[in-house]
């Protein structure tokens, strides 16, 4: 699907967030073989009928995006796209901030 | 030693998954278990405390179930789905069992534990069916074997008298008084009338047993003493699992090929998510045998002779 990785850089995480809800949204969309615009972000991903086989495939692939090994009961947690990209900016923001921290110590 | 009275096998047919279904789970390499399973090779549900490693809590878990079949003081306990031997070790060598028997369908589990060359271990390829030991045990532990003791498909009357088959096996291998432990996935919040094809894929042949399934099989043959249900700890191990297949990712493709790998990361995640959501459980139970079994007399029977 999305091949070029994720970069959080000058992103703050509200931006971040609206990143993976679009993600999200396309991944829907082509699962579903659904148009864009009639994936709704915060209604619960079971409403679309996502199996537990298609969130952890979901999962698995936008970890793979974002260069993260995620939590694969997470959809289940945080059960709209809204909810899970919210949580996941906060995730993307905390490791971009320690990232820039470690950074700074080696330099 | 005598192995006090028999109590008669209800059936002679075959139970359970067939030696080519465990194989084709199990024999894919043992090099590729060690990438993500604990240095003791445990693949089963841990039990974990606070502040645990994944080896740690395994062997917590193993010590565990060790005790609750009071194996303290006793010189032979059966291990029925050994793995890779972490019980069978730990039984010699921490908790000075004399003769440790594991049972396993798996060829390379038991070329691996052969290997070991621990003293005072026997590993037999070997159904539990087919076992016949001549010298009765005081203990018998099994953990993650259960799951397999059911073939798909068949009724749940069926399934209950294979159980029920295992359970007399247990009562007549034991000695007076003999504890059971036992850990098994169960079905809780699952229909098995829409069975998961990706999950009869991973485990061919293998279907999963209700908590009541096993209460009804043991009745009158064992108590039960205790009896935990810890679907979290489970979701946590199988969570550490999946992090450590990714973290040896690399060594597992060599192995296995990008495929093959997929379709484990995929496995761990579902299980995790079913124990998650509930649809699957994990039970630890503690029997102890019932020594002289009253003759089970069916209620219509009992009205006949009345």
């Amino acid at each position: 699907m999305t091949s070029t990785p994720f970069n959080s850089m000058g992103l703050n995480a509200d931006e971040i967030s609206l990143r993976i809800q679009e993600w999200l949204t396309v991944h829907i969309s082509e699962l579903l073989s659904l148009p864009v615009d009639q994936i709704l972000l915060d209604i619960p991903f079971d409403r679309y009928g996502l199996d537990s086989a298609a969130a952890v495939g979901m999962i698995g692939d936008l970890g793979d995006w974002l260069g993260l090994t995620l939590d694969p009961t997470l959809p289940y947690d945080y059960p709209t796209a809204v909810q899970l990209a919210d949580h996941l900016a906060q995730v993307v923001d905390a490791e971009g901030a320690k990232r820039a921290r470690t950074e700074k110590v080696d330099a | 030693m005598m192995v006090s009275e028999e109590i008669p096998v209800t059936a002679n047919t075959s139970h359970g998954a067939s030696p080519e279904a465990i194989q084709n789970h199990y024999d894919v390499g043992n090099d590729f278990y060690r990438l993500w399973l604990d240095r003791t090779s445990t693949y089963s549900c841990a039990l974990w405390e606070p502040g645990d490693d994944l080896e740690v809590a395994q062997v917590r878990k193993l010590d565990f179930h060790i005790e609750q079949a009071g194996v303290t003081r006793a010189a032979r306990v059966l291990d029925v789905g050994c793995g890779w031997g972490s019980l069978l070790m730990r039984l010699t060598s921490e908790h000075s069992v004399q003769d440790a028997v594991g049972l396993t369908l798996s060829r390379e589990q038991a070329e691996w534990v052969r290997g070991l060359h621990l003293p005072g271990v026997e590993v037999r390829i070997e159904n539990w069916q087919d076992h016949r030991p001549d010298v009765p045990y005081d203990a018998i532990v099994s953990i993650g074997a259960f799951e397999h003791f059911a073939r798909l498909g068949v009724s749940e009357e069926e399934k209950i008298a294979g159980y029920r088959s295992f359970f007399e096996h247990c009562h007549r291998w034991l000695t007076p008084g003999g504890g059971l432990s036992l850990q098994t996935i169960t079905y809780e919040n699952f229909d098995e009338g829409c069975p998961n094809a990706f999950v009869a894929d991973i485990f061919p042949e293998s279907d999963l047993p209700r908590v009541f399934h096993i209460a009804q099989a043991s009745q009158g043959l064992f108590e039960i003493v205790r009896l935990r249900q810890d679907a979290e700890q489970y979701e946590r191990t199988l969570k550490q699992w999946l992090f450590n297949l990714k973290d040896h990712r690399d060594e597992a493709v060599a192995i296995q090929g990008e495929a093959g790998v997929r379709r484990y990361e995929k496995y761990l995640a579902m299980f995790a998510v079913a124990f998650h959501v509930r649809a699957m459980n994990l039970v630890r139970i503690a029997f102890r045998r019932i020594d002289q079994p009253v003759r089970c007399i069916a209620p219509s029977k009992r009205v006949q002779n009345a």
